[in-house]
């Protein structure tokens, strides 16, 4: 039998996307179709007073202009952070509140996208206007949530610091950012009577249906969302946002289908974002690099009318083994939409500071970045004291190390130069947490030696679609072209939120599952059946080894051929996985739409998935420029099921770092609250020229104890920790320390 | 012949007018290079012109790369071979806009090919497997 499980197979849908034949939501064109486009507040706070349409229902080709007051009714769903479906508590254009600026004030519907365009700049709307704040208000922060979940503390503070030779204790910070996903958020809706079809580019095609059925009092039968293709997400495409109610609204209203692609510059404000933060993090070591102490209290923006946690300390307090440790999550409100997740929510940031901080803590001790992180590996969890399930820092450290050539470094500060250029080397620690939610799976097989699978995961480009293919052929013993996968569909086996690096860990350990039913099935017909291998036998007897029915005292046969033999000929099996340490409550939540899962602290054991990541910076001597020629990683998450896609993955998210480090800001004009930068050309983000040699490794790692596969999620782990190693590069370079993402010219 | 409203833009008529939806918007501004089509040979954004004013020139979009009964273009099979995408929304427009980087002689290095690949955005960031995929078509052209 062929193995594909951990081999490079070809992406699954490669041969249509690069023939332009994939459609995503917007590329769907129902008969009879109509174009939506958002008219957005042009203030951040205060109230809508009037609105005139006259002018924009005048204009030719536009059919409605809807107003809070006009657009058919919803039931508004609570946000993803208060426990349901929604990107935000607050619904845009069910009164006249302004709670930030770009919130949809009308909604214009027009015979052509050009229509609805000009239709919405004749849209006149008045306002009375309060004071709209951003600001990041250490006085005014505030510790939300349950105190016992966002205030840890073990040993004594005090007592560890005053023993240390080293302490560093600095403040971080880290600006706004948005997914910007080369797909523009959209939705097409068709009505027909009370079915609704919604194509939308979602993360989560179920929490979307669960809040449009209530929303729009409906039974789930009656709604189908479906996202075959997403055009990028990280984090942006997770909840249920306003556009995509707005426009099936709007669609119900005309009782005809209607399409909305938002604007890239209201993409900025229409759906969430990555809060800006401080980190204030304090390290305390004794003299031969053991930390004594560690402190980090992070602050993160929210908006006014949502308590967005995204819990980074949960994160950094796993990191390094210390006897003494005080963490605080606390928030600060701005007059914003809702933040939410973005590519590594809790740790992009906050390992940021951390990894920076222990590179000031080397420094200050004179060791190698590196002997400083293996002296404080640890094998269990220095808070809640259970063992790691695996955990492999140290390899990827070597391993990354030995590639990149960190031998080569010499330690002081500006010693390396290359004509004009300074010359620095940084390195930094990776990490994500293995967070495995229940997902369900049906497999169906066919005896002319083909299998489809199902499930409602996405591939938000993440090689989703290609490795479920690879996990029903390595069970079913059927070469991977012989495997169809059919995702993104809510009608589909529920699978979770593609957010948190889920999928591969829950929904692939379902399609396992579902292969093994589906044995279990053919087996228990084959062994009545007479003249083969297998007749007789006891089921219970019977394993499923990567193809292969093995019974008792060697007698074995094909799955395939089993299959062949039965009266059927084919079989289907519906497969259900849950980690045995899921609770009831998160099983619960998953099946609901939300967000329930396992991990990554069990009761028995922690998950996590380490790396570690070495850069080479270039700073220019005259103009300042920063280069980033080259970078390594070297990374431990498991089995890898897909050499190919799974280098993409971790080579992504260490782009979206150097992205982090040097390029990526929305800028934002605190008086006044609002975003500046609102296009793909004002905030920056990394293109072809910016980036150099990217070389990736994945380490072998055996882990039992995450899910039957032994799978840890990648789709995070990449940019986790990049940002201080070049942070960390640049001192090397230049002897300047720089703490406030991002760096440019003028900070060095 | 097709008919359209002056205001209505390149991609806009390829896409809703035609139907052909492999050319992609991605920010309707000309800044990310998804629209990205050859008109009479030369990469332009889509987005950023109007239909009428392109009025009897060739156009080429990555619905007309692949050969007779579909074969596809070796950029497009070189781009599947690399992994030179993940979510494939800006692939339409890297491929066409690969295609053209090598017929105008701008592929020598992966220098320049770096550079003459930078007016279309991949958020995914497969930029170096783009690299990969644009020398394995440029060094199979040369053997």
């Amino acid at each position: 039998m062929a193995q594909s499980i951990n081999t490079p197979v070809t992406r699954y849908e490669a041969p249509r996307k690069v023939s332009g034949e994939t459609k995503y939501a917007a590329d769907f064109m129902p008969a009879g179709m109509f174009f939506g486009e958002l008219v957005v507040s042009s203030i951040s706070r205060g109230q809508l007073v009037s609105i005139d349409l006259r002018e924009a229902l005048a204009e030719p080709g536009v059919i409605a202009v809807y107003t809070h007051e006009t657009i058919p009714k919803y039931e508004t769903p609570k946000g993803f952070y208060a426990g349901g479906p929604g990107t935000a508590s607050f619904w845009p254009m069910t009164g006249t509140d302004i709670k930030y600026a770009g919130q949809p004030v009308a909604y214009v519907v027009a015979e052509n996208a050009a229509a609805a365009r000009r239709g919405a700049t004749l849209v006149k709307a008045k306002y009375s206007t309060a004071a709209g704040r951003v600001e990041m208000d250490a006085s005014k922060s505030f510790i939300a949530g349950k105190k016992e979940d966002n205030v840890v503390t073990k040993g004594d503070l005090k007592a560890g610091t005053a023993m240390a030779v080293a302490v560093v204790d600095e403040t971080y910070t880290t600006p706004f950012q948005h997914h910007n996903p080369m797909e523009m958020f959209a939705t097409t809706a068709h009505w027909r009577g009370d079915q609704l079809t919604v194509w939308m580019p979602s993360q989560s095609v179920r929490t979307a249906r669960a809040g449009i059925a209530a929303a729009f009092k409906l039974a789930e039968t009656q709604v189908e969302v479906l996202s075959p293709f997403v055009g990028g997400a990280f984090g942006s495409k997770a909840g249920l946002p306003p556009y995509a109610m707005l426009t099936i609204a709007a669609a119900r209203g005309v009782g005809a289908p209607v399409r909305l692609m938002v604007s890239r510059e209201h993409m900025y404000t229409v759906a969430s974002f990555r809060p800006e933060s401080r980190q204030k993090i304090r390290l305390a070591a004794s003299r031969d690099g053991r930390l004594t102490a560690f402190e980090h209290i992070e602050t993160a923006q929210t908006s006014q009318f949502d308590d967005v946690i995204n819990p980074g300390t949960h994160m950094t307090r796993a990191m390094y083994a210390c006897p003494n440790i005080h963490t605080e999550q606390r928030l600060s409100r701005s007059d914003t939409n809702t933040p939410g997740f973005m590519r590594a929510p809790n740790e992009m940031q906050t390992f940021f500071a951390l990894e920076s901080a222990m590179d000031e803590l080397a420094f200050k001790l004179s060791m190698d970045p590196v002997e400083l992180r293996r002296v404080n590996d640890t094998r269990t969890h220095p808070v809640e004291g259970v063992p790691f399930s695996s955990r492999s820092l140290m390899a990827c450290y070597d391993a990354a190390a030995k590639s990149f050539g960190w031998a080569r470094r010499s330690t002081a500060p500006k010693s390396m130069t290359d004509g004009d250029w300074f010359v620095g080397y940084g390195c930094a620690t990776s990490t994500y947490p293995t967070a495995v939610a229940p997902s369900a799976a049906r497999v169906r097989m066919y005896g002319a030696g083909t299998a489809v699978v199902e499930l409602a995961a996405h591939d938000v480009g993440t090689g989703a679609y290609t490795i479920m293919g690879q996990i029903a052929a390595q069970r079913l013993g059927l070469p991977v072209k012989a495997v169809e996968v059919s995702m993104g569909d809510s009608n589909l086996p529920i699978a979770p939120i593609s957010g948190g690096s889920v999928t591969s860990a829950s929904a692939g350990s379902a399609v396992h599952v579902a292969c093994l039913k589906l044995a279990e099935e053919i087996v228990r017909s084959v062994v009545k059946l007479k003249d083969n291998p297998l007749s007789g036998v006891d089921p219970a007897q019977v394993t499923l080894m990567d193809g292969a029915l093995q019974g008792p005292g060697g007698k074995s046969m094909s799955l395939l051929d089993a299959l062949k033999a039965t009266p059927r000929g084919e079989a289907t099996a519906n497969g259900e996985y849950a980690h045995p340490e899921l609770t009831e409550q998160a099983l619960r939540t998953t099946y609901k739409g939300g967000y329930g899962v396992a991990g990554p602290v069990t009761k028995t054991h922690a998950m996590f998935a380490f790396g570690a990541q070495f850069v080479e910076v270039r700073v220019n001597r005259w103009t300042h420029e920063i280069r980033v020629p080259r970078i390594h990683g070297a990374f431990a998450a498991g089995t890898i099921l897909n050499r190919k896609t799974a280098h993409s993955q971790l080579m992504g998210g260490m782009i979206w770092g150097i992205g982090s480090a040097l390029h990526e800001h929305t800028l934002v004009d605190r008086a006044r609250a609002r975003f500046l930068n609102t296009d793909i050309a004002e905030y920056l983000v990394p293109v072809n020229a910016d980036i150099g040699e990217v070389n990736v490794q994945m380490l072998d790692e055996r882990d039992d104890f995450v899910n039957p596969l032994g799978v840890k999620g990648i789709g995070e782990l990449g940019i986790v920790g990049t940002a201080a190693a070049v942070a960390n590069a640049i001192h090397h370079a230049t002897g300047k320390r720089l703490r406030n993402l991002p760096f440019t010219m003028k900070d060095v | 012949m097709l008919t359209v409203e002056p205001r209505t833009t390149l991609v806009e008529a390829l896409r809703d007018t035609l139907g052909m939806t492999g050319t992609k918007i991605g920010c309707n501004h000309g800044q990310c290079g998804a629209c990205t089509v050859l008109v009479d040979g030369r990469r332009s954004n889509s987005c950023l012109m109007l239909a009428v004013a392109v009025d009897g020139a060739k156009i080429t979009t990555i619905e007309g790369l692949a050969g007779p009964g579909g074969t596809l273009h070796p950029m497009q099979l070189a781009f599947a071979e690399k992994d030179a995408l993940q979510c494939g929304y800006c692939t339409p427009g890297q491929i066409v806009s690969a295609v053209a980087c090598l017929a105008e002689g701008h592929a020598g290095s992966a220098a320049e090919i770096r550079e003459y690949m930078s007016g279309n955005l991949c958020r995914c960031a497969a930029y170096p497997n783009i690299v990969a995929a644009v020398e394995m078509v440029r060094d199979a052209r040369k053997s």
